[in-house]
């Protein structure tokens, strides 16, 4: 009954998407169970598949004559070697079966000129495709891993494997799994497999993964993905500077640069880790609890020194913003409006910002030259708010002023309206 | 025209102006001019009350027109200029804005005291439609000044508010594009507002005003039905002041005590400014009209606007005629049907505002 219920409601699907033309034995059997007992492959095929959506069937993927087959009921006509037919091939094939066309750029100009075909190019040099096509591994990554087999979707639909925020949950169904990772490392080192329960715990993780916020980086923006590979040392740096610009580029002018080379120390990663990077804080400046700089810099040294007074700036900075805002807060609560000392203080909490991206420069100057001008403006603003405080302790006087001459006057007038109905001998009806 | 026993300068300044003046005759006047005493006389206050609130709208208005700006581009910022630049602007305006809620708070208490002491009754029917349509006035003053400072509540109310006009059978497209200055609330309606506001509004109530005052002067203060009744059956004396200087200093009294609420509520409690109308934001939810229109806007919630909208027009027009029908009241017998009505409308003002205060708005 399940299986007439299905096949009833696959007919009806196969009628309703598309002309009869299309109808051909592939899917005529696949999708009634009579020659196969898996209907799911052309059901999801014709559902969902993208392929499927520009016009492609079976055939154009494994050849054969499903048209004539459909015709004479014959399956084996249908899928005649002889007409071309290429079989599901095995994981070590898939990339080449792709590329037939996904590397063909005549053929894809048809559909979209600005289909990128370099994918098998780039796999090649990717670590998954160098262990296929090398070392004949054929549990790495191939394309189904990640886009699916006969329901591919298109990369910006949500559903897809490769969807921007599905994208850590693909590359964990083999990363995170230590069974299958056994035996695969790293400059001799076993690959961990806990990346995804860091990056999920990371600022960018938790961006994508919780705020559904799809410009955070995924697994792809560092790595890559069809040339998926560890980002060497200097590479690391270029994927955090694709979008920590101003800070990449501080820190490759910086003094740190040429110690960095010489020690062969990733750049950003060294202080901000890979995976788990979380948000940074000032604590990491510094030479108090928590600071990064006394990793390398002794008491007394001149990166000591000015390690402590970069820091000593930005402190200073919040703490004059911190004191305006609190004088604005009360003067607020008191009913002056704030609207504009808030706006004023806006350049210095921007000021702020930049001063936390400069102090990749490792130059105090440099830092001084943002700070200084910030921390007065900030002073210039609480001063101003403290003097609309003492303008509010001058109104309450103002007000106590009046109502005490009103009070006079209204005690007055009471005296004289009595003095008044006495002379005229005026008392109030009862 | 001989002036009073004075001499010297004053004396001489007297006959100067009284020549020119004939303030010999409005003293005259106020000689003779008697206000009733009895234990319901502090009503009487509450016109004069009106009065002066309505001046200081009229003073601290044209303060701040000084300053304010009527256009989309600067009128929200003219008025924070006015609130933290001015010097005593931030004084200026909590005034204008809590003087004017007064304002119209005090001419509800001063018409409906009226009403219950039947203060209305022949020869005073004209005084009521007079005072009557002052109040109406009063609302306009509010709704139109409330837009002024462009503000995002300002806006939204304003475009509610609206909307009803729109409703009105036959001329409601018409009367809805006067009222805008086109088919939506914008700059054109902001200087259309800021026209009555200042310049149509004024005009018509300061005439209305004059009318209603100059009807008082001459016609007197009423004294209550129950009260003349007391007097005819003897249970009470037939008590009057001097309006001058008697009840004028009490008046002044009440005014001074006025004066001195006002200051201390602008004091405290500056009126907001609220954030900048911007036209392309959603409403809150929540949003009601000021407080003296919440009890017709919440009616509207219960029944259909249509409907609610012609009701309040027949409504408002009937309690403006009712005094022609209270025979009772006119031959000096005290009414207890009106009286009923007026303690009714009373009490559904006051439970419909109340419902739209603790109620959700739409």
């Amino acid at each position: 009954m399940n299986t007439i219920f299905k096949t009833a409601v696959a007919l009806l699907l196969i009628m309703s998407i598309d002309s009869l033309a299309r109808q051909s034995s592939c899917i005529s059997c696949h999708l009634s169970g009579d020659f196969v007992s898996d209907t799911t492959i052309a059901a999801v095929f014709l559902n969902a598949d993208i392929h499927f959506h520009a016009g492609l069937d079976c055939s154009d993927c494994h050849g054969g004559d499903p048209a004539h087959g459909f015709i004479e009921q014959d399956p084996e006509m249908a899928m005649d070697p002889a007409k071309g037919y290429r079989p599901p091939p095995i994981r070590a094939a898939i990339p080449d079966f792709c590329a037939r066309c996904h590397s063909d750029i005549e053929y894809m100009k048809k559909f979209n000129p600005r289909l990128p075909t370099d994918q098998l190019t780039l796999y090649k040099t990717s670590v998954h495709g160098k262990m296929l096509f090398q070392k004949n591994d054929a549990k790495v990554a191939v394309c189904t891993n990640c886009h699916g087999a006969h329901g591919i979707l298109p990369a910006t639909d949500s559903r897809s494997k490769v969807y921007v925020a599905n994208i850590p949950y693909t590359c964990n169904t083999c990363h995170g799994d230590p069974q299958y990772m056994r035996g695969y490392t790293y400059k001799g080192i076993q690959i961990p497999t806990d990346q995804f329960d860091e990056y999920a715990r990371s600022v960018h993780g938790r961006l994508l993964l919780e705020q559904g916020d799809n410009s955070a980086p995924a697994c792809n923006s560092c790595h890559g993905n069809h040339g998926a590979t560890p980002p060497n040392l200097a590479s690391v740096s270029a994927a955090c500077g694709e979008c920590h610009a101003s800070n990449r580029d501080f820190f490759v002018n910086s003094p740190h640069m040429q110690p960095w080379i010489e020690l062969e120390l990733p750049e950003c990663e060294q202080c901000h880790g890979n995976h788990l990077i979380m948000p940074a804080s000032d604590s990491l400046l510094g030479v108090g609890e928590g600071s990064l700089c006394l990793d390398c810099h002794d008491e007394g040294s001149a990166g000591y020194e000015i390690a402590a007074a970069m820091k000593a700036n930005l402190d200073s900075l919040k703490y004059n913003i911190e004191a305006a805002e609190t004088v604005i807060k009360a003067a607020e609560e008191k009913g002056v409006e704030g609207g504009q000392a808030r706006f004023d203080l806006g350049a210095a909490k921007d000021a702020l910002i930049r001063a936390r991206s400069v102090i990749h420069t490792f130059n105090r100057d440099r830092v001084v030259e943002v700070t200084e001008p910030a921390i007065q403006s900030a002073a210039a603003v609480r001063a101003s708010a403290l003097s609309s405080l003492d303008d509010l302790k001058m109104r309450q006087y103002g007000l106590a002023i009046s109502l005490v001459l009103v009070a006079l006057l209204a005690a007055g007038l009471l005296i004289k309206i009595r003095q008044l109905d006495r002379k005229a001998n005026i008392t109030k009806s009862k | 025209m001989a002036g009073p026993n004075k001499t010297g300068r004053s004396s001489q300044l007297f006959d100067w102006l009284d020549l020119r003046l004939d303030l010999s005759g409005i003293k005259e006047l106020l000689s003779h001019k008697r206000v009733p005493l009895h234990k319901y006389s502090y009503w009487y206050y509450f016109g004069g009350i009106s009065l002066f609130l309505f001046l200081v709208q009229v003073v601290t208005g044209i303060l701040l027109l000084l300053y304010y700006k009527p256009t989309e581009a600067a009128a929200y910022e003219s008025v924070q200029y006015i609130m933290t630049q001015v010097p005593f602007g931030w004084l200026i305006r909590s005034i204008h804005s809590w003087s004017a809620n007064l304002f119209i708070f005090f001419a509800i208490v001063h018409m409906f005291s009226v009403f219950m002491l039947k203060g209305y009754r022949r020869p005073r029917e004209v005084t009521w439609l007079s005072g009557f349509g002052l109040l109406l006035l009063a609302m306009a003053f509010g709704f139109s000044g409330y837009l002024l400072p462009w503000n995002q509540l300002a806006y939204l109310a304003t475009n509610v508010g609206t909307n009803f006009v729109g409703m009105v059978p036959f001329i409601g497209d018409w009367l809805l594009k006067l009222f805008r200055g086109g088919t939506e609330v914008t700059e054109a309606t902001l200087t259309r507002f800021f026209g009555f506001h200042v310049a149509i509004l004024p005009g018509i109530t300061t005439l209305l005003l004059a009318f209603h005052l100059i009807l008082i002067q001459r016609q007197g203060m009423s004294r209550p039905p129950s009260i003349e009744e007391a007097i005819q059956a003897g249970k009470i004396k037939r008590l009057e002041i001097p309006f001058f200087p008697n009840f004028f200093y009490r008046d002044m009294l009440a005014w001074i005590l006025a004066l001195g609420l006002l200051v201390l509520l602008a004091s405290l409690f500056p009126w907001e400014i609220g954030t900048k109308a911007d036209i392309l934001k959603p409403a809150p939810p929540h949003i009601r009209p000021e407080w003296y229109f919440v009890f017709m806007y919440q009616t509207l919630k219960y029944v259909p606007k249509t409907l609610g909208i012609f009701g309040f027009a027949a409504v408002g027009i009937i309690w403006a005629l009712l005094p022609f029908f209270d025979f009772k009241s006119n031959d000096g017998k005290p009414n207890r049907l009106y009286t009923m009505i007026g303690l009714a409308a009373i009490i559904y003002m006051a439970l419909l505002t109340a419902l739209g205060y603790l109620a959700p708005g739409e």
